[in-house]
């Protein structure tokens, strides 16, 4: 089995990390998932994950974002160049992907595609910035969230944009979803849909 | 909310159908979300949403597989037969009941799993 959407990085205090990472690898060998494609993350962490799992497969990406950053291990960027700079580094220290996060431009996104794809990294994400039909048009391997099949995304804080997302499904209708299909057929766009993350959250929402 | 749930299993339904290339992915350790069984559940809400639970496994399979560019999660000749053989049928069934499970070329049951695990000290047997 295999969790195409997982943060290995999970108690990151000095004195837990090695707990978490060694009750992670268990929990995970437990249930059979042998496989682990990991999404933003702070790499160091791959070889204590293969010491507690020899078996384990492990791919990993580095997450890019422009400000506010949510996650500490997210790796900025503001220009295209830091982009592009980024994918390169990501290259050279054995990622498989680059995942751009909420508020990634579409120029720099462009540019990012455009530099992985020469060296063989593939690309996923959210679409908040860019919106789901722009995303898959511009080349993105897979997207992450069934949440992300909506237009571009205005709101910048947290509860404003699961509030504008919610509003843009209101409106979504099985005409629209069909256009969807069609849309990443044509494209051969892979969606990880993480739909029981949003089932355990309905309570939430 | 339930409403956008619903909406968002129905989407799910359609892109299946669709013959949309579906992953199944958790955002553990995101919120109720746990290691391991997180992606049992993400499978198990496919099925709710309609998706038939035989077809259902391929999304942590070999779609996953297809996604990775690794050369796991399919059944045929000239791959590795590591494979865990169930009793029971997976989302058809509330047990899922290991029979076998075969692994670097050994047939090993449950006993023989028993002791393996025990060998490992990490699980606390010593």
């Amino acid at each position: 089995m295999i969790d195409a959407h997982v943060h290995l990085a999970c108690d990151v205090r000095p004195k837990a990390l090695w707990d978490s990472i060694r009750n992670y690898g268990l929990l995970l060998l437990m249930h059979r998932v042998l496989g682990i494609r990991d999404l933003g993350n702070l790499i160091s962490l791959y070889r204590n994950y293969m010491y507690v799992n020899p078996e384990l497969t492990l791919q990993y990406s580095i997450i890019i974002d422009k400000p506010p950053y949510p996650w500490y291990f997210i790796r900025p960027v503001l220009k295209l160049e830091e982009g592009v700079k980024e994918v390169e580094r990501a290259f050279a220290e054995g990622a498989s992907w680059i995942k751009s996060y909420n508020n990634v431009t579409e120029d720099i996104t462009k540019a990012v595609i455009a530099r992985a794809k020469e060296l063989g990294l593939k690309i996923t994400g959210h679409t908040t910035t860019i919106g789901f039909k722009r995303a898959v048009e511009i080349g993105f391997d897979s997207i992450e969230h069934i949440m992300s099949l909506v237009d571009p995304i205005k709101a910048k804080s947290r509860k404003e944009r699961i509030k504008e997302i919610i509003e843009k499904w209101e409106k979504i209708d099985e005409g629209m979803v069909e256009k969807y299909v069609k849309i990443m057929k044509n494209h051969n766009t892979s969606i990880i849909p993480t739909l029981a993350l949003f089932r355990s959250s309905v309570k939430n929402l | 909310m339930k409403k956008i749930y619903d909406k968002l299993a129905k989407t799910l339904k359609i892109l299946w159908e669709g013959g949309i290339h579906i992953v199944a992915g958790t955002d553990i350790p995101n919120q109720a979300l746990n290691p391991g069984i997180s992606l049992w559940e993400e499978l198990y809400s496919y099925v709710e949403a309609g998706v038939n639970p035989e077809e259902v496994l391929r999304a942590a399979t070999s779609n996953a597989a297809k996604l990775m560019d690794i050369d796991v999660g399919i059944i045929d000749i000239d791959k590795k037969a590591n494979l865990v053989l169930l009793h029971t049928k997976p989302f058809r069934e509330s047990k899922v009941e290991i029979d076998k499970v075969i692994i670097d070329k050994q047939i090993l049951d449950l006993n023989q799993l028993e002791l393996k695990l025990k060998k490992i000290s990490m699980l606390g047997y010593y």
